[in-house]
C-alpha cells in the first residue's frame, strides 16, 4: 500500500495563532482517509493544504512523492478533485456545464465530455436526458451534491478531497450520498480525504480515521481500532456519543438520524414511541410485521423491519 | 402642435445629425467609463482600503454640478467633444465602479474557492465565473450610467460638442418652444430606448452586449484614426450663437476648402458668447472666428485713455482694433466685410417714402408725429437714445419694449419708429428701412475673421481665402440671408454657398 500524500512537520498560523502547530501524517493511496474532529480543530485547513488552497508556513507536503510547492498549480489541482460543504455548483451553468468545467479546461473533445457526463449521471442514478441541461437552482440538495461529486470525478483524478460534503444535507440524502460514495469507491479506488465533524460518519466512511484536536493528530487507525482502543481521553470522549458496539442497544434516534424510516406528515399521536427508545425494545413489534412510529425532533417517522435490516447491514465492520 | 410638427419636418436632417453626435459622445463616454471603472473595481476587490477611497472619490466627482465641471475643463482641455466626453466619463464612473465592485464582492466565496480548486486561472475565473455572476449588478450600473450620460450630454452643446442639447439651446435662444421640446423629448426617448436595448441584451445575451460594446469601440477608434490619417490638417472655425455667425463661418469653410484642398474645416456653430469664444481662440481649440470691430474695442482690448472717447469712423475703428489686439494679445484681425451690425433706427418703408426720410437728421421735422418703441438697453446707453438727443437734438415720446416685441409693435402700428440691429432679419420680414446715421452716433460694428498671429503666419492660404470677403456683403444682403435662415428656415450652409456662388466667389457646383 503506497503513500499518496505526506505531511511532514507542517506548521500553519492565521493572524499569529498557530492553527496547525506541528502536523505529520501520511495518507495511503486508493483508500478513504477521514479527518475527524470538532469544528476549529484544523481539519479543513489540513485538507486545503493538499491542493494548495492554503499554503503551509513551514514543513513539507508531498503529493505523489513530489512537493506540492514544486507542482505547477493547475497540474496539481487537476489531479485532485474537490467537493465542498457549500456544494458550490456554478449557478450560471447547467448541470452538464458544471460537470465539464475541468475537462473543458483540459481541452477534451465535446463528444468525450458528453459521453463521460452521461456515464457519471447514470452511475449516480440521475437520468442524463432529464438532468444534463437542468439549471442548478432546480436541483434538490442531494441532487446538487451528486453533481458536485461528478464534477470532482469528471476528469478522473486519482485523488478526491471532500470537505464536510454532506453536513448541509438532510439525514436521508446524507445517508444516500454516503452509500453512493462507498459504492463508487468499490469500483474506482480513489485516494479520498474526507473531512467531517460527525463521528458516526467518520466510522462509516473511513478505511482509516485520523482524529484531530487543536491542530494535532491524536490518533490514526481503522474505525474499530479507534472505537475499541481510543488513544486517550480526548478520543474516547469524542466517540463516546457514537453508536454502541451492540447495535440493538442503540436508540431509534440514531437509526432515524442515519436516514432510515419514512417521514410522515399526518397520523395520530396515539402509538408514537419516543426516539430514545432502544432498538431492542421494539424488535417484537417489528418481527411481527408492525410499523413502529417514532417521534423525533417534532417529526413523526414510520420505521419498518426492512429499514432496520438495511441499517444493520451498514453497521457491519 | 402644428408648429411642433412643422419644426420637426424642417429640422429632420439636423435632428438626425444631432442625434448621431449625441449617440457618439454618449457611447464613447460610456465605453471609456467602463474601460476605466470596471478594471479598477476588479482590482479594488483585492484592495479593500483603496476601493473604499475610490468609491468616495467617484462619489465626490459626481456631486460636482455638470455645468461647473464643463467650465472647469475648458482651461485644461479647451472646448468641443473632448471636454464633453471627459465630463460625461467622470459622471459615469461612480455607478459603474460601484456596481462592478458590489457585483464582484457579492459572489459567494465558496464559488471562488471552487474555481481555484479546479485549477481555473485568473482570466478563466473572471470570464467563466466572476463576470457572469456579477453581470446583472454590473449591467444595472451601466444602465444607470447610460441614462445619466444621455441626460447630461445635452449640456455638451454649451461647449460646442453638438448633440441634442444644441436643439434645446437654439430653442432657448430663439424663444422657440418646439425646438426645446424636440430636443428634450428626443434625448429622453434615446435614454429610454437604449436602456431597453441594453436591458434586453443583458437578459438574453450579456456576451452579445460585451461584443457590441467592443465592436462600437473598434469602429469608433477606426474612424477616428481614418479621419486623422486622410486629412493633412483640420482647422476649427467657430461662431457665436445665431444665424448670422453661422452663415459667415459656412462661407469661411467654403472659401478655405475651395482654395486649400488639403485642409479640412471643422465648424462649431452656436458656440457661445464672446468671452467664451475668445478664450477658446487664445487656447487654440478654435482657430478662427468672426468678431465685430466694435466688440474688439469694447471687450477684448484695453483702449488707451487718450483714444477712449474719440469718435471713430468704421475704418478708424477697424484700424485701432487691429492694432491693439495685435499688440496686446498677438492676434491677427483680417479686414472686415462691408455691412455694419450696429444699432440703427428703423421705420416702415411706407412711412419713409411718404415722408421722404432717409437719414436720422431728416426725422427732426417729423418729431411731432413720431412715437417710438425702444429696447430698455437702447434707452440707457450713451450711444443710444441719450446720444440721439445730444447729437441730433431729437426728442421722441417712447415706450420701452422687449426686443422681440418692438417689431410686432411697429407692424401693428402701435409705434412708428424702433431701434434695431442693422442686420436683423425682421427688418426684411416686416418691410422696415433703417435710417442713415449721418452724424455717426452709433459706433462701428463690422465683422472680420479673428485668429492668432501665429496661425495666420502658418496659414497664408487660409488668410488669402478669408480676405476674399473683405468689403463684401452689404447690410441688405446680410438681412436677406438672416431672413432666409431664420424665417424661411433654409440651412446656413445653403445660404452661404448661394451668396458666394452668385457673387462669383465660389465656383458653381463645386463640391
Amino acid at each position: 500500500m503506497g503513500t499518496m500524500i505526506e505531511f511532514d512537520h507542517v506548521h500553519k498560523e492565521f493572524n499569529g495563532a498557530a492553527v496547525i502547530p506541528d502536523l505529520s501524517l501520511t495518507i495511503p493511496e486508493r483508500e478513504i482517509t477521514v479527518l475527524v474532529g470538532r469544528s476549529g480543530c484544523g481539519k479543513t485547513t489540513t485538507l486545503k493544504m493538499i491542493n494548495a488552497l492554503i499554503k503551509a508556513d513551514s514543513g513539507t507536503i508531498k503529493y505523489n512523492d513530489r512537493l506540492v510547492t514544486d507542482y505547477n498549480l493547475q497540474e496539481l489541482r487537476w489531479q485532485i478533485g474537490y467537493v465542498l460543504q457549500q456544494i458550490a455548483l456554478f449557478p450560471n451553468m447547467t448541470v452538464a456545464q458544471n460537470i465539464a468545467v475541468i475537462p473543458e479546461m483540459r481541452r477534451e473533445s465535446a463528444a468525450d465530455i458528453e459521453r463521460r457526463t452521461r456515464e457519471l449521471l447514470r452511475s449516480c442514478s440521475l437520468d442524463p436526458d432529464t438532468y444534463m441541461n437542468r439549471a442548478v437552482d432546480e436541483l434538490s440538495g442531494g441532487e446538487a451534491q451528486r453533481v458536485g461529486i461528478m464534477r470532482a470525478l469528471a476528469a478522473d483524478p486519482p485523488t478526491i478531497l471532500m470537505d464536510e460534503p454532506f453536513s448541509a444535507l438532510d439525514p436521508l440524502s446524507r445517508r444516500q450520498l454516503q452509500d453512493l460514495v462507498l459504492d463508487l469507491q468499490t469500483k474506482l479506488h480513489k485516494t479520498v480525504v474526507f473531512v467531517t465533524h460527525d463521528m458516526n460518519e467518520a466510522l462509516k466512511m473511513g478505511d482509516h480515521i485520523a482524529v484531530m484536536d487543536a491542530g494535532q493528530i491524536v490518533q490514526v487507525g481503522t474505525p474499530s481500532e479507534i472505537r475499541n482502543n481510543p488513544a486517550d481521553e480526548v478520543v474516547a470522549k469524542l466517540f463516546a456519543g457514537t453508536k454502541q458496539d451492540d447495535p440493538f442497544a442503540r436508540s431509534l434516534d440514531e437509526i432515524v438520524a442515519d436516514g432510515y424510516g419514512a417521514l410522515q406528515s399526518s397520523g395520530d399521536a396515539a402509538d408514537l414511541v419516543p426516539a430514545s427508545t432502544k432498538l431492542a425494545a421494539v424488535i417484537t413489534e417489528l418481527t411481527s410485521g408492525q410499523t413502529v412510529r417514532v417521534a423525533r425532533a417534532g417529526q413523526k417517522y414510520a420505521l419498518t423491519a426492512g429499514d432496520v435490516l438495511r441499517y444493520l447491514t451498514t453497521q457491519r465492520n | 402642435m402644428q408648429d411642433l410638427i412643422n419644426t420637426f419636418m424642417e429640422r429632420r436632417s439636423d435632428l438626425v445629425q444631432a442625434l448621431g453626435q449625441h449617440l457618439e459622445i454618449s457611447i464613447v463616454a460610456l465605453i471609456i467609463a467602463m474601460a476605466i471603472a470596471m478594471p479598477l473595481a476588479y482590482w479594488g476587490v483585492n484592495h479593500e482600503r483603496v476601493s473604499g477611497w475610490l468609491l468616495q472619490i467617484t462619489g465626490v466627482l459626481q456631486t460636482i454640478p455638470s455645468l461647473a465641471l464643463l467650465g472647469l475643463l475648458i482651461p485644461l482641455v479647451g472646448i468641443g467633444t473632448v471636454p464633453a466626453i471627459i465630463a460625461l466619463v467622470v459622471y459615469a464612473l461612480l455607478p459603474i465602479f460601484q456596481n462592478t465592485y458590489l457585483g464582484l464582492t457579492g459572489i459567494d466565496p465558496s464559488l471562488l474557492e471552487a474555481a481555484d480548486a479546479f485549477g481555473m486561472k485568473r482570466w478563466r475565473k473572471l470570464i467563466k465565473v466572476q463576470l457572469p455572476l456579477a453581470a446583472p449588478t454590473i449591467i444595472g450600473g451601466i444602465r444607470t450610467a447610460m441614462v445619466l450620460i444621455i441626460g447630461t450630454a445635452t449640456l455638451a452643446a454649451l461647449i460646442g460638442a453638438g448633440g441634442l442639447g444644441s436643439f434645446i439651446l437654439l430653442g432657448i435662444d430663439r424663444n422657440n418652444t418646439s425646438l426645446i421640446v424636440i430636443g428634450a423629448v428626443t434625448s429622453a426617448l434615446l435614454a429610454v430606448g437604449l436602456n431597453l436595448i441594453v436591458g434586453w441584451l443583458a437578459k438574453h445575451r450579456w456576451q452579445w452586449t460585451a461584443a457590441l460594446a467592443a465592436l462600437l469601440l473598434g469602429v469608433g477608434a477606426g474612424t477616428g484614426i481614418a479621419r486623422i490619417a486622410t486629412q493633412t490638417e483640420t482647422i476649427t472655425i467657430a461662431g457665436k450663437l445665431g444665424a448670422e455667425p453661422d452663415i459667415l463661418i459656412n462661407m469661411y469653410k467654403e472659401l478655405i476648402e475651395q482654395d486649400n484642398p488639403r485642409v479640412h474645416v471643422q465648424l462649431k456653430p452656436n458656440f457661445g458668447k464672446t468671452t467664451f469664444l475668445y478664450s477658446a481662440l487664445k487656447k487654440g481649440s478654435v482657430d478662427v472666428y468672426p468678431e465685430f470691430t466694435g466688440t474688439v474695442l469694447e471687450t477684448l482690448v484695453k483702449v488707451p485713455k487718450a483714444q477712449a472717447d474719440q469718435h471713430r469712423s468704421a475704418q478708424q475703428t477697424y484700424a485701432l482694433a487691429k492694432q491693439l489686439i495685435a499688440k496686446q494679445s498677438d492676434m491677427t484681425y483680417l479686414p472686415p466685410m462691408k455691412y455694419e451690425n450696429t444699432y440703427a433706427l428703423a421705420v416702415t418703408k411706407k412711412w419713409a417714402k411718404a415722408n421722404d426720410v432717409k437719414t436720422i437728421s431728416d426725422l427732426t421735422g417729423h418729431s411731432g408725429s413720431l412715437h417710438a418703441g425702444f429696447s430698455l438697453e437702447f434707452t440707457d446707453r450713451p450711444d443710444g437714445y441719450p446720444g440721439l438727443k445730444a447729437k441730433y437734438g431729437l426728442k421722441l415720446p417712447y415706450q420701452t419694449l422687449e426686443p422681440a416685441l418692438r417689431y410686432t409693435a411697429i407692424r401693428d402700428g402701435r409705434v412708428n419708429i424702433v431701434d434695431a440691429y442693422s442686420t436683423d432679419s425682421e427688418l426684411v420680414q416686416y418691410h422696415l428701412q433703417t435710417l442713415t446715421d449721418n452724424h455717426h452716433l452709433f459706433p462701428s460694428y463690422r465683422g472680420a475673421p479673428l485668429m492668432r498671429s501665429k496661425f495666420a503666419q502658418q496659414h497664408p492660404g487660409v488668410v488669402k481665402s478669408l480676405n476674399k470677403l473683405a468689403g463684401k456683403i452689404s447690410a441688405a444682403d446680410m438681412q436677406q440671408m438672416n431672413y432666409d435662415v431664420n424665417v424661411k428656415k433654409q440651412s446656413a450652409a445653403h445660404v452661404a454657398r448661394h451668396y458666394l456662388e452668385t457673387h462669383g466667389l465660389l465656383k458653381k457646383g463645386g463640391k
